[in-house]
């Protein structure tokens, strides 16, 4: 614990360094979805550029994790301090942990500055029950983490990964209904949603908001999460085995 | 003549250096090529949401295009941002060389720094055009052919478009040697940009302060010509306006750039190249 402490001090001093990612923090999420919701604002019910704006901040928590946690180990390669934090008694995972708590915080500051920023350019108007979606949103948050500690692995295992995951990080959000709810999407998509967490988080995060209690939903994430955990994990100790006999832990 | 040569084998070696990272990540490289159709699929989606509502006239109220054409009128917007943010992201080769460490050597060697900026985009742009080509090529079968379109208009628009779009890089790589931090404002630019110049929808759904940076924003009539000639949609301005703006913009940014460029790596010289 005292090390994904450490490292998520370690986070917080490396934003401190680069105050412009703060900014970079509260507009860029607002920038990526804005296209999409005020593609949203053609139509006069402002039923679609909501459910647009839910799906659409969602998905970028996804890519926050995806970049934040999955890829944010090449980045420590890079920087050529990713051996070394291996070469610490502190477990690799613990980095995983650590950059994981520092992107779901910044997850919820970004969401409160997209949604202000959406009320006031697109006119997205929210009224928030907190009793149903938090809970939602930590299923989610749970679930999407598992999934970014499986791109890490992944990312240790290939060193390069960066366009596989976006590419995997768009599709899964045009699968999962970010901008629509799944049953607009062809049959042979629908399917495919089905496997997709992202799709439960959106779908739960709209229930949520329409007033309903999304427990199917909270229990397909809950249940996804702990399955990718543990696969994720598994696979990522096996790469970083791999790299440590093969002496190339801080190659990319 | 021996210095123009010694240039272009700078560039050149540069370029290759480019590919040779291409080759190493193939995987990077072949799913990046189906990029522009990401933008499309969720916007389609929308339509089709709204359609599901009983709205789908109102796509056609907003755009002056017809249902059928909505692939193609988002697909355009697509690849010339796509176009556009492939050569602001030029930025990245710099911040990338002050991670490995090569920077300063680089910025030591006799080649000129145009050429520099010359060997780095090579590859980009050689990459950005596979895209877009793949991207048509996919809509194509799936039935959404362009009409009879000026290919030679798409290219001359295009080409003055990435012009324009080196002014602005040429100010992001001076940043990025100045400041360090090139991603924060790479990203912050090149979020904004699809935003602000109406990538997959017409400006005039913005709201007012922002409609008006949206005017102000160059790229917003490049994109809007090309809607134009690749769909059919209307224009913001007459489109002879829109070629003129955008005439004008591929002569002066480029200037401007390069001006903030030596000023930015003047003071960046003088604080010292390495490190970030």
């Amino acid at each position: 614990m005292r090390a994904v402490l450490a490292l998520l001090r370690a986070e917080m001093l490396r934003r401190r360094a680069y105050p412009l990612q703060i900014l970079g923090l509260t507009l860029s999420p607002f920038l990526v979805v804005g296209p999409f919701v005020f593609v949203g604002t053609m139509f006069p019910d402002p039923k679609v550029r909501t459910s647009v704006a839910v799906g659409t901040i969602l998905w970028y928590w996804l890519s926050m994790l995806f970049w934040g946690v999955g890829f944010g180990i090449r980045e420590e390669m890079e920087e050529g301090v990713f051996e070394s934090i291996a070469a610490t008694p502190a477990r690799l995972q613990s980095l995983l942990a650590a950059k994981a708590l520092d992107v779901l915080a910044g997850n919820i500051y970004l969401t409160v500055c997209t949604f202000a920023l959406l009320r006031w350019t697109a006119n997205v108007t929210v009224a928030v029950p907190w009793s149903r979606i938090v809970p939602v949103v930590m299923a989610a948050a749970f679930a999407l983490s598992a999934l970014a500690v499986a791109y890490a692995a992944l990312v240790l295992a290939t060193r390069q990964a960066s366009g596989i995951g976006s590419m995997t990080q768009q599709a899964l959000g045009a699968l999962s209904g970010m901008t629509a709810p799944v049953s607009t999407l062809p049959r042979a998509a629908r399917w495919a949603s089905a496997a997709v967490p992202l799709t439960y988080a959106i779908q739960g995060a709209r229930a949520a908001l329409e007033g309903r209690w999304p427990w199917s939903e909270i229990a397909v994430l809950a249940a996804f999460g702990t399955g990718m955990l543990v696969v994720g994990l598994a696979v990522f100790a096996h790469a970083e085995r791999r790299a440590r006999t093969t002496g190339t832990l801080g190659e990319y | 003549m021996a210095a123009f040569e010694a240039t272009l084998r700078g560039s050149a070696a540069l370029a290759a250096a480019s590919l040779r990272g291409r080759s190493r990540y193939r995987l990077d490289y072949i799913t990046s090529t189906v990029g522009p159709l990401l933008w499309v699929i969720p916007a389609l989606l929308t339509l089709r949401f709204a359609e599901s509502l009983g709205m789908g006239d109102a796509f056609k109220d907003a755009t002056g295009i017809a249902r059928s054409r909505a692939p193609l009128y988002f697909l355009a917007g697509a690849v010339y941002w796509n176009y556009v943010e492939g050569v602001w992201s030029l930025a990245m080769n710099v911040r990338g060389a002050m991670r490995s460490g090569t920077l300063e050597p680089l910025w030591c060697t006799p080649v000129p720094r145009l050429a520099l900026v010359a060997g780095w985009s090579a590859g980009t742009l050689a990459s950005i055009t596979l895209q877009s080509a793949i991207a048509f090529a996919l809509l194509a079968i799936v039935g959404g052919t362009p009409p009879v379109v000026s290919w030679v208009g798409v290219a001359a628009l295009l080409a003055g478009s990435v012009l324009a779009a080196y002014g602005f890089a040429f100010v992001l790589i001076g940043l990025t040697l100045r400041f360090r931090d090139a991603e924060s404002i790479v990203s912050m630019l090149g979020n904004a940009a699809p935003l602000l110049g109406g990538v997959i929808f017409p400006v005039a759904l913005l709201p007012l302060p922002l409609r008006l940076l949206s005017y102000l924003f160059p790229f917003t009539y490049g994109a809007d010509l090309l809607r134009s000639l690749l769909a059919g949609s209307r224009t913001l301005l007459p489109a002879h306006v829109e070629v003129l703006v955008l005439a004008a913009m591929a002569v002066v940014l480029p200037v401007l750039g390069w001006w903030g460029l030596v000023r930015l790596e003047r003071g960046a010289r003088a604080r010292g190249l390495e490190g970030y």
